[in-house]
């Protein structure tokens, strides 16, 4: 991996910063990250002569390589921190960053010419997907658990519940509890535990028992991220990488063709649905009332 | 004792090897199969305890005792779990079944249940730096009894089969061993009996390959070494009858050598006594025979008269006798024959005076009779009794004088006719023993015929030699 992206830096730092120049500024040197810029790459316009590409490793990039007309991209969070952190006037793009990193960019972005593709679904487009879920007897609930103090969550999904008809359970997970404890009272009488990324609920360390005491409730789970379905989510709606990689090269296109906009933007990709068979003949009832799978906007 | 037979040593070379190896493998399938039964019993312990993990992390996650109370009923039934104790991360027993305990007939397992990471993002590649958080502990101990059993089992099963082998290599090895050792047993057989000299053995050709090249050989051998032997003794028994004839001439030569010394001593003293008493004869004759000469011719001087007469016959009669011993003691003259004619010569002149004729046959005697001269003096003095009997007693007018010889025996016969008076008997009966003495010495027989009406027949038989021309 490490040979196939430096094969790609000198792929793409071999012209000289006289026209406009792309800057990619990767997070790390992960195959991911590299496979997330060559699909880029490869959704962009053909560029004109006086067009290059430069690719770099975040802790590599120096602000003094940067021409005024050239645009930045930003691969990945800390990527995208470290950029912010920069504060330079380019118009920028900014790719594959979590909620968190989203927040953060939003309270500290230098200037407005700048476009964010978020990794995460909105709550609502997941609430929206798990709403057949809900059910009229004593197993109605969506439930989702929020730290106490995700308060941004909070508010979120506060203003969303209405449209789940009542049908929404929010639980609070107080501070230094587990999660698994607090959410089996509520797991009785839930139609389904709904994952909505909180850095706080849902770590590697808590998804486990999370997941297995859903299962011991026959609650079924829907996710935001492929990797749920192999944890034992019934469903997941999430971008994929090729989702996240078009939306990038959507922006970088725009700006290229003198089409963006000039204002700040958080950019939701077409999210990814997807059934775990496995988990679907245990819930057999709860995913034929799932959609089949496929894209959503 | 039994090493020394070359079927045994062919047995023990195949046997002992395959003993080495059936006991190698034994061994190391005994270490492998106790080795595999430790591992099997490891693998069984990690399965189990990886399995009660699985089952229990949440509950001892959650400290959720009754649900570990119903997963330690459940793992305590599985064949040959003897305890299981669950704890929580301070490792304070929440549930136990059984006795755990060190116990030399168990095997002790544990494993410490942790809470494993769930990666949930799709991007995140970077490795989590949170380490697995430890949520309790499981104890288990296994019995080794199906694993001690399972050893027993194999142990059996290895010596069996080890005992198996080895038959089956015995079997093959004795038949093996037959086959080869027939062929060299064949060999050995004849090579004894050619070390005892059966040249005529031949070795059966009952093996193959080297061996019956070996067996072939060694018959050509028997062949070449037969064609030597018979060559050898050939030249032995010709050597042999080489010196026995060589032996057999000087055995003969050697008996000739002692037969000629013995002739030469015989020759010697012969000689001796010859020249002694030709000494003897001669002395006699020149003294004795002179004197008396010499008296009769004194005698003749003297004038006649009865007692001059006298005198002189008795004189002549001495000097007769005495030429008649010295003609006896000649050994030039000794034979038979010639001591005849010496007799007849004395004795015919005084029979002529006397007017007795006398028949002298002795025409069938051999010339070689020869008698040596104590014989002659016998034979002369039995002759001149009878003669002078006859002349004396008889009255005769005839002698017969008869010599006769028949195998190695010569028979003198003197016959008159005269006439045997009974006086005379007594008179003459000292000259009659005197000859049978002298016949007695002479070994010859003496037969006296006295007949009044025919006269006397005197038989004198006795053995002579006949010498050859050389001798003589």
């Amino acid at each position: 991996m490490r040979y196939f992206l430096l094969l790609l830096l000198f792929l793409t730092s071999s012209g000289t910063v006289q026209a406009k120049t792309i800057h990619f500024i990767l997070s790390s040197e992960s195959r991911v990250v590299g496979q997330a810029v060559y699909d880029i790459q490869s959704q962009l316009i053909k560029p004109d002569t006086a067009t290059h590409y430069k690719t770099t490793l975040t802790h590599q990039f120096s602000k003094a390589d940067i021409a005024s007309e050239d645009l930045l991209v930003a691969i990945g969070n800390k990527a995208a921190k470290d950029l912010i952190n920069l504060r330079l006037p380019n118009p920028t793009v900014i790719g594959f960053t979590d909620k968190q990193t989203n927040a953060y960019i939003d309270a500290n972005r230098p200037h407005d010419n700048m476009s964010v593709i978020s990794l995460n679904q909105p709550a609502q487009r997941l609430l929206t997907y798990s709403d057949p879920l809900a059910g009229t007897g004593y197993k109605k609930a969506l439930l989702v658990a929020v730290s106490e103090q995700n308060q941004a969550l909070l508010s979120e999904l506060e203003s969303i519940a209405p449209l789940t008809h009542g049908q929404l359970k929010i639980v609070i997970v107080p501070k230094g509890t587990l999660a698994a404890k607090v959410l089996e009272p509520d797991l009785f009488d839930a139609a389904a535990l709904i994952a909505i990324q909180d850095n706080e609920i849902w770590t590697g360390k808590n998804a486990k028992w999370l997941l297995q005491q859903a299962f011991n409730y026959k609650v079924p789970v829907v996710g935001y991220s492929e990797s749920f379905l192999k944890a034992g989510a019934l469903a997941s709606v999430y971008s994929s990488l090729d989702d996240v990689a078009i939306s990038t090269a959507q922006s970088i296109n725009a700006w290229l063709n003198q089409t963006a906009p000039n204002s700040f933007a958080i950019i939701y990709p077409d999210a990814t649905i997807k059934i775990n068979p496995s988990i679907a003949r245990v819930y057999r009832s709860a995913a034929e009332s799932l959609n089949a799978q496929g894209k959503v906007n | 004792m039994l090493g020394s037979k070359i079927k045994m040593q062919l047995v023990l070379l195949t046997i002992l090897p395959l003993l080495l190896l059936v006991l190698i493998i034994a061994a190391f399938s005994i270490y492998q199969s106790k080795a595999s039964l430790e591992e099997q019993l490891k693998e069984q312990g990690q399965l189990v305890t990886e399995q009660a993990a699985l089952m229990s992390d949440f509950y001892l996650y959650t400290g959720n005792i009754p649900k570990l109370e119903s997963l330690a009923d459940l793992m305590i039934k599985i064949k040959g779990v003897e305890s299981i104790r669950f704890a929580d991360i301070t490792n304070q027993t929440l549930v136990e079944r059984g006795a755990i305990g060190q116990h030399p007939e168990h095997e002790p397992f544990y494993r410490l249940v942790t809470s494993s990471n769930i990666e949930l993002s799709d991007f995140d590649a970077s490795p989590s730096l949170e380490s697995p958080e430890p949520v309790g502990s499981i104890h288990i101990n296994l019995s080794r009894e199906a694993i001690t059993v399972k050893q027993q089992d194999g142990l059996v099963l290895i010596v069996l089969v080890s005992l198996l082998s080895l038959l089956i290599g015995l079997i093959l090895s004795h038949l093996f061993s037959k086959k080869l050792s027939l062929s060299l047993n064949a060999l050995v057989d004849s090579a004894n009996q050619v070390q005892q000299g059966h040249y005529n053995t031949r070795c059966e050709e009952n093996g193959t390959g080297e061996l019956l090249e070996l067996q072939k050989t060694f018959n050509d051998m028997i062949n070449a070494l037969a064609l030597n032997e018979k060559d050898l003794q050939s030249k032995i028994d010709l050597a042999t009858q080489s010196i026995q004839t060589t032996m057999q001439a000087l055995a003969d030569k050697n008996d000739e050598l002692e037969r000629t010394k013995q002739e030469a001593v015989n020759l010697g003293k012969s000689k001796a006594i010859a020249d002694e008493r030709t000494r003897i004869m001669r002395d006699m004759h020149d003294g004795i025979g002179g004197q008396l000469v010499a008296t009769l011719a004194l005698l003749e001087l003297e004038p006649d008269n009865e007692t001059k007469n006298n005198i002189a016959a008795i004189l002549k009669a001495c000097l007769d006798d005495f030429r008649l011993i010295i003609n006896s003691l000649n050994v030039h003259a000794n034979t038979l024959n010639a001591l005849l004619a010496d007799f007849k010569y004395l004795i015919g002149t005084k029979l002529e005076k006397m007017d007795i004729e006398l028949h002298w046959n002795v025409l069938t005697l051999p010339e070689q009779v020869t008698i040596d001269p104590q014989q002659s003096l016998h034979i002369l003095r039995i002759l001149q009794e009878a003669f002078t009997n006859i002349m004396k007693h008889s009255n005769a007018s005839e002698i017969i004088l008869q010599g006769l010889y028949e195998d190695g025996l010569v028979t003198i016969t003197i016959k008159d006719n005269g006439r045997t008076p009974e006086q005379d008997k007594t008179k003459n009966g000292h000259g009659l023993n005197n000859m049978k003495w002298r016949a007695e010495q002479l070994s010859a027989d003496l037969n006296i015929i006295s007949d009044p009406s025919q006269g006397y027949t005197i038989a004198l038989t006795l053995p002579v030699a006949i010498s050859s021309a050389e001798t003589l």
